[in-house]
Parts: C-alpha cells; structure tokens; sequence
C-alpha cells in the first residue's frame, strides 16, 4: 500500500495497487483494479478508509481502457460564487480603502492523463459548504457561504491548511457615503491558484465600491498577491480573469450595499 | 380553367413533397441554431410559427399550380370558417386561449405547474392545449381554455423556494430550547440557504401541542433532497434533545368533568 500524501501533483500507483490522499477534513483513498479505478471518500473521523470485496462499501467506480498508472491532484476553486459573511462586519470610511485575507475552502480535482488531455476522475468538496443566495427572491445567483474572520493581517504559513486558499481582498470605497459591509461576494472562477510552500493563494480581487446606486467594479489580477513572493502557478482560473468587471458585489439594505 | 395534364399533377405533387421536406428541415436547422441562445419556450414557439407558416405557403403554392383560384378558396374559407366557428366553439376558445397563454408567458416549457389537483411539468405549449406530465409519469393534455379560467401555480418560477414544515412539541417543552434547536438543525444542513434567512416562528397554542413553522429557503432543484434531510434531522435532533414530539391527546369523561373516568384493575 502506498502512503504518498503529497498533497498535490502527480501520485504514482508503481507497484502498489492502491494510493491514500489525505487532508485535514477529508481522505480517498484509490483503489486500482486491472484497467478500473475505485474511490472511498471519506470525512470526518480519523477512521480508516475501508473499502474491499465488502459490497456495502461505498466506492465509485470508473473504467478505463488500459491501467492507469497514475492520478493528478490538484486544487480548484469552488463551482459557485463565494458569500463571504465577515465575523465582525466592517464600516469602511469614504475615500478609504481595507484588505482582508479570507481563506476560500478549496475543491480537489482528480484526474488521469496528462494536463492538456486529462480526464476527470472527481471534483471533491474539500468542505460541504451551505448553500446561500445573493439576490432578491426573484433573482440572484446560488452561492456557498463561507464564515470569516476576514483578517486584516496576512496570515502566517503556519496557520495555512492545505485545503484552502487564502484569498486577499482589497476594497476600495470610491463613494461618498460610508460603506457598511456585513457580506460581499466572489466569484473565483476569475481566478488563478498559486502555491506558496504549504500556502496556498488565489489572485487578488480588488473590489471599487461606487456608492449604493452603483454597481461595484471588480478586478481579479493574473497575478500571484505580493505576500507570496515566487509562489507557483498550481492551477488556472476557469474563466479568464478580468480588468474592470461590473458586477454587484456588496448585498442587503436597498440594491447595492448593507 | 385548362384540364389538367398528368404532368402539372406531378409537379405540384413534386413541390408539395419538396416543400414540405424543405419547411420540415429549416424548422429543426433553426431548432438548432436557436438551442444554445433562447429558452425552450421560445424554440417550441419559433419551431412552430415557421412550420405553419411554410405549409401554407407550401400548400397555396401546390393550389396556384393546380391552377385553383385562391381567391374563390379564400372566400370559401371565409364562409367555412363562419360555418366551423360554430360547430367547433370549443376549438375555437381553446385556439385564442392558447394565443392569450402565448402572449401572457405565465409558465414556460420545462416549468412545474399546478393546476386544480395535477401537479406536472410542461412539455409542450401547442395552440389547442397544454401537455403535462405529472410527477408520478403520466400525461395530461389539458386544454388551454381551462388554464386561462383556472388558478395556475408555476412552482418552478423563481429560483429560491420557500419549504415549509410545520413542527409540534409537547407542551411541557421549553419554548426557547425547541426554538434554538430548529435554528441548530437547519443553519446545519448545506441545501438550506443561508440568505434569506429561515424563518422560525413560535405559530400557535394547538390543541395538543405548542406549534412551530420552520420556513426553509433553497434552491428550487433541491426540493426532494431538502425534504428528506431536514426531516429526518429534525427528528433524530428533538430525539437527543430529549424533546417530544406531539400527537393529539384526547381525554374522556363519563358523567361529570370533575369525576375521574373509572379504571378498575383485576387479577388474571
């Protein structure tokens, strides 16, 4: 049995038939059988990952047309805009600008071949985040919510987890009016995961309130955040980031901002 | 009017099986084209305007070729009409319902709807009735004269619904603690929305039972999942509570209310 636990990259099967990916809320363990691939997921307690001939194990199961000899693990970012509810909500001051650190819950993504002709395997919440909306009842976008102490420190690597990425937010209240800031909304398909030694980043997202008849200007930056000087690029944004993007970002009271 | 020669009847017969192979193949060319962009409403609507529209341009076409003087066929429509408008009254208020239902858009192909007792989703909108099938598989063709009188719920018309459960306690129970815990199990469960925020409510004094509503917000495709979830956790949470959940007492009397009702207990 394999005890690989790199977090990410490529692990090999080699010899052993089977490889065990470990984090800190979650474990897999794959299973290779002739041509197929077999999956336990498990959460939670430190249990050990069961799965054999027992047909109430709860494995997936995929086929493919020869032995696959290896599987990549990587990061993505979560399949839905964040909300982000700050543990303390923030009055920013017009004119003034803040930058808040808020680590994301990253997905992990298992596939086989290689980068450019890969074929997914699985897309694993590395957290069940809850579901939340951003939006009236009429319209909005479904999202996952996320708590945050929303620090304004940078965090240090020592406190980093491997599943999840530290997200730095800076926001720009460009109005007149004070911006009273409860929750704010990402959405991270714009952007880039960087690896920083055990940390990992996503790109900046640089947020210009306009005032709350305006909508907010958002610009996610293609590069690594200035606190992880020689990070690598460890996976791409799903959508190409963007300069200038005009979207709602702040939520509650009125249309544009609570 | 010249007799008409074995040619001229196959050259309109030509164009009729030509134009109608054309009109069917640009109405699903344009189907297709059209998929990635607008909903299926919109598609079955296209769809069907072209096709009805090339047939009696494909038809009046065969007509002129057959030498047939549209004219006359178009007064004798006329009269024929008046004459089909009163045998077929129903056909006809299903027919302009149908064009109200078009114009109007209260549901849209795809959409759960709810009319009197049938619960279904919509399959097509066509120019007599609507086709429906129900949760349970079954297909209901319901004329659209019925959906203009009757109260139509579009279940699927908003993305965020509202799941509301209603939940009875014993009265012995704490108000505070049934309440805290409601709170607990649903911020818990990952298909309940955190915004907008589920509604908790302290509803009524009930005849054998303190009555709560659990108002649960999600999205519209999470119904079932949800149901079962958030069901279940209520449950198993009130059972480690140690909260019980209320069923309907009943107290009898004989004779007078101040007299307890005689139990006499024998040996075997």
């Amino acid at each position: 049995m394999s005890t690989d636990i790199s977090p990410w990259g490529v692990v090999q099967f080699s010899e052993q038939k089977e490889v065990h990916l470990e984090w800190e809320r979650l474990r897999v363990r794959v299973i290779k059988r002739g041509s197929d691939l077999l999956l336990v997921e498990h959460r939670g307690s430190s249990e050990t990952v069961q799965l054999g001939d027992d047909p109430e194990s709860d494995f997936r199961r995929y086929a493919f047309q020869s032995p696959v000899d290896a599987i990549h693990v990587q990061p993505r970012m979560p399949d839905r805009p964040i909300v982000v509810h700050p543990l303390h909500p923030l009055r920013l001051a017009p004119k003034a600008h803040v930058d808040f650190y808020v680590s994301i819950p990253v997905d992990i993504q298992l596939f086989t071949g290689d980068p450019e002709n890969r074929e997914t395997l699985e897309r694993i919440r590395s957290e069940i985040l809850s579901d939340t909306w951003f939006g009236d009842q009429i319209g909005g976008v479904l999202c996952y919510a996320v708590k945050s102490r929303a620090r304004r420190e940078c965090p240090t690597s020592e406190s980093a987890q491997s599943t999840r990425a530290i997200c730095k937010v800076q926001i720009y209240n460009k109005s007149r009016e004070q911006l009273h800031c409860t929750k704010f909304c990402l959405r991270l398909n714009h952007c880039h995961l960087w690896q920083h030694g055990t940390s990992l980043w996503t790109s900046p997202v640089n947020v210009r309130y306009n005032g709350s008849d305006q909508l907010s200007a958002i610009d996610y930056s293609e590069k690594a955040p200035v606190e992880a000087v020689g990070a690598v690029k460890i996976a791409e944004a799903e959508e190409a980031p963007l300069s200038g993007l005009i979207r709602r970002t702040f939520a509650g009271l009125g249309t544009a901002f609570d | 009017m010249k007799p008409l020669d074995l040619n001229t009847v196959l050259y309109a017969l030509g164009i009729l099986l030509v134009g109608l192979t054309i009109v069917f193949a640009v109405s699903r060319l344009i189907t297709r084209m059209m998929k990635p962009h607008f909903s299926p409403h919109h598609l079955l609507l296209a769809q069907k305007a072209f096709l009805y529209v090339g047939i009696v341009l494909v038809v009046c076409t065969v007509l002129i070729h057959l030498q047939v003087n549209l004219t006359a066929v178009l007064g004798a429509a006329g009269i024929v009409t008046v004459a089909i408008g009163f045998a077929a009254q129903t056909s006809l208020s299903n027919l302009i319902s149908g064009l109200f239902l078009l114009g109007e858009r209260p549901f849209e192909v795809g959409d759960i709807i709810v009319v009197g007792t049938t619960r279904g989703v919509v399959l097509s909108i066509d120019l007599l009735s609507v086709k429906l099938r129900t949760l349970d598989n079954l297909f209901v063709r319901m004329p659209n004269e019925t959906l203009i009188k009757a109260e139509v719920t579009t279940v699927t018309r908003f993305p965020i619904r509202r799941m509301d459960i209603n939940v009875g306690v014993a009265y012995k129970e704490d108000v505070k603690n049934v309440i805290r815990v409601l709170k607990e199990v649903v911020d818990a469960n990952p298909n309940s929305l955190n915004e907008p925020e589920p509604l908790i409510l302290f509803k009524d004094f009930g005849a054998s039972s303190l009555d709560f509503l659990v108002g649960v917000w999600f999205e519209k495709s999470k119904f079932l999942v949800l149901k079962n979830s958030i069901m279940r956790e209520i449950k198993e949470r009130f059972d480690q509570e140690g909260i019980e959940i209320a069923f309907p007492h009943l107290t009898v009397y004989a004779g007078s209310d101040t007299r307890p009702f005689p139990v006499q207990v024998t040996p075997n």
